[in-house]
């Protein structure tokens, strides 16, 4: 969570791939956020495109449920058991040798807006 | 994992090809100049690759050089540039190599163009469901339990009650032996001993005076084992039927975490196109692949809404080759899918390729194959100047826990993945469609030879169109009036001519007329009969010679035209 922004304008994907590429090849992956985004990057070292995007799909998944458990606790209030998202988000698909690179920005404010469905109070 | 792809393609045209165009001077900037700079050639199209290397890897490369910033929106040259692979085994001997490889390129451009309008915006829906199934197996198993239990009591009631019968009955010969009967607890050894103390008994009654009472006794005691023995077999076979109920109830799924995500996204495209194309072929292991770097900008927008709209005709542009010769300096048989060109006169062309097999030994087919590879290629052409893109893609993973044999509980997981990229078009007057090269050549991975054909959406033609087709109609006007014209003459002739049709009087002056002539002229020829018939047989001679010397009756090969000279100045 080192970055930061005082713009309702997400940071440049290049930008974000530049600064988390060690998280990227260490960890494959990386979360991070400023004051209006919450930026979420995914390596998959899967030669099939379709395939990669499955991975992605799972991958972000588990990182925007993660999220939104942090964003419940905050609230103080739990993730419940079972329960639907939906919202919008910006992704950007970066072919690179080593494998495919996906960097998404999600809105603080949408995923704020979610806490109230996603959260049991 | 089961993974389930489909990539569905819908195209519905009403391809109305004229011609058109309008003023439209651009200034080369973003993804224009990416685009002009490569098709001016001071980017080179990869060729005779290295088979180590794929058609991905080399499509990076290039675009590295070039300092093409790949992947998403680049603010500073404000374009989009894609870069996609797909690929997969195919045998160059296989007879639809070229229908595969024209698929891959399609599905290239679609995950490209999806790419394209993700990075615009996306919606997510997701969901996590964790569920904890009821009715666990021991209440499933509760009823037999109860009747299990109760069986054994009374199995057990009816061997106590044997054993103290039958002790009472034996300690009148063998007290010792009844008092050893009397001592042993329920179970095994009571069964073995109770079986061989009514044998015992059984063999003295028969040799001995019994009373019948005593008699009675050992028969119920007899009846009291029997039962107790038919209880314990019907416990037996109960338990099996409750082992076989437990097995089938293990494997059952004791907890399920479930979680989904599907991402859609939908937006029109207008005039989104290939920059650079790679294909790579390894014939060892027959794996194909092609690469294709997708372009997007709005200023590319732009130059298909000026086609569209009938404005897109720019000023000619000295530095550029015309189409023509910018299509003789492209390797066409290694193109496939969409291409935009800004040509020397002005216009903007957004063109589409394809190419097909075919059999220089089968010339039946070739018209046929030919017209197929020009619609293919007129859809790509269609579908980079305007298409309606939508990309769903769900992924779904489940972990069950699984009560195993051994009693413990595992974790399996299961996912699934589909995807349903599409773009379309649908009734869409597109003017300036027009086709615009058939060029055969050989494909070079595989060797074989194909039809390559070039359609080109122009946007001086489709300018243009306007004015031909209002020529066009004019004509049509005049020629529909003259036509009516000529009709109601033809009609006015007929009637007039049908007055006099079938007249009687007519009829009898003409059949007296022509009686009169014929005999007047048969009379003056009376005196030149016999000089007649001279010179015919040496006429019907002549007229064989000439028939004779018309037919070779041998063919030969080669090309013949047979229209050799035509006026051109239309």
């Amino acid at each position: 969570m080192s970055t930061s922004s005082y713009s309702s304008v997400p940071i440049p994907w290049d930008d974000l791939l530049l600064e988390n590429q060690s998280s990227l090849n260490s960890v494959g992956y990386f979360v991070n956020a400023d004051d209006h985004f919450h930026y979420l990057g995914f390596k998959v070292v899967q030669e099939d495109p379709l395939g990669a995007e499955f991975q992605f799909l799972l991958a972000f998944q588990d990182r925007i449920s993660e999220l939104l458990v942090e964003l419940c606790v905050g609230a103080r209030s739990s993730l419940m058991p079972s329960y639907q998202f939906n919202f919008s988000f910006i992704k950007n698909v970066v072919e690179q040798d080593q494998g495919t690179i996906f960097i998404t920005s999600v809105s603080r404010q949408v995923l704020v807006q979610e806490v109230k469905y996603a959260c049991a109070r | 994992m089961k993974k389930f792809v489909q990539i569905s393609f819908t195209l519905a045209l009403a391809l109305a090809m004229s011609i058109f165009t309008a003023s439209n001077a651009f200034s080369q900037d973003g993804g224009n100049a990416a685009v002009a700079e490569f098709q001016d050639g001071k980017v080179e199209a990869p060729r005779g690759l290295s088979s180590s290397q794929k058609a991905g890897n080399v499509l990076r490369q290039l675009a590295r050089k070039k300092g093409f910033k790949v992947g998403g929106w680049d603010d500073k040259k404000n374009r989009i540039m894609v870069t996609t692979q797909t690929g997969e085994a195919i045998d160059a001997y296989d007879p639809d190599f070229l229908q595969k490889r024209e698929a891959l390129a399609i599905e290239a451009s679609l995950l490209a163009k999806a790419r394209i309008i993700e990075s615009f915006t996306t919606t997510a829906s997701a969901e996590n469901i964790l569920s904890v199934p009821g009715n666990p197996i021991a209440k499933q198993l509760e009823a037999e339990q109860k009747q299990i239990k109760a069986m054994e009591a009374q199995s057990q009631k009816f061997y106590l009650e044997a054993q103290r019968e039958t002790s009472v009955l034996l300690s009148a010969y063998d007290q010792a032996q009844a008092d050893e009967l009397r001592g042993v607890t329920y179970g095994d050894r009571l069964n073995s001993l109770l079986e061989a103390t009514i044998k015992k008994l059984d063999e003295t009654f028969d040799s001995q005076q019994i009373s019948d009472d005593k008699k009675q006794r050992l028969s119920d005691v007899k009846m009291r084992l029997d039962r107790a023995k038919k209880i314990q077999e019907d416990k037996k076979k109960l338990l099996e039927e409750v082992q076989i109920k437990i097995a089938e109830l293990q494997g059952q799924v004791k907890k399920e975490t479930k979680s989904t995500m599907e991402t859609t996204s939908s937006m029109p495209l207008f005039g989104a196109t290939t920059l650079m194309q790679v294909e790579s072929y390894d014939d060892l292991r027959g794996q194909y692949n092609i690469a294709s770097l997708v372009v997007w900008s709005p200023k590319l927008e732009q130059e298909a809404r000026d086609i569209l709209l009938g404005s897109g005709k720019g000023k000619p542009r000295k530095n550029k080759l015309s189409i023509d010769g910018w299509l003789d300096k492209q390797n066409l048989s290694s193109m496939v899918g969409a291409r935009r060109y800004l040509s020397s006169d002005g216009s903007t062309n957004f063109m589409g390729i394809s190419a097909v097999e075919y059999d220089p030994d089968d010339s039946g087919s070739y018209s046929m194959l030919e017209e197929e590879a020009i619609l293919w290629a007129k859809q790509a052409a269609v579908l980079s100047l305007k298409s309606s893109v939508e990309s769903v893609k769900s992924a779904e993973r489940l972990k069950r826990d699984i009560l195993g044999a051994d009693g413990k509980v595992e974790s399996k997981i299961l996912k699934d993945f589909s995807a349903n990229i599409q773009e379309s078009v649908k009734n869409l007057t597109i003017r300036g469609l027009e086709t615009l090269r058939i060029e055969e050549t050989v494909h070079e991975p595989t060797g074989k030879n194909i039809i390559v054909a070039v359609a080109n959406v122009n946007s001086a033609l489709a300018v243009k169109a306007s004015d031909i087709m209002k020529d066009i109609y004019a004509t049509l006007k005049e020629v529909n009036a003259d036509q009516s014209f000529i009709q109601g003459e033809e009609a006015g002739m007929k009637a007039e001519a049908n007055k006099t049709l079938n007249n009687k009087a007519i009829f009898d002056a003409g059949v007296a007329s022509g009686a009169n002539q014929v005999a007047s002229e048969y009379d003056n020829r009376a005196a030149d009969r016999a000089s007649m018939n001279r010179g015919q047989s040496q006429q019907d001679e002549e007229t064989v010679k000439e028939d004779i010397s018309d037919t070779s009756g041998e063919s030969q090969s080669g090309s013949w035209a047979s229209d050799i000279e035509v006026d051109d100045d239309f």
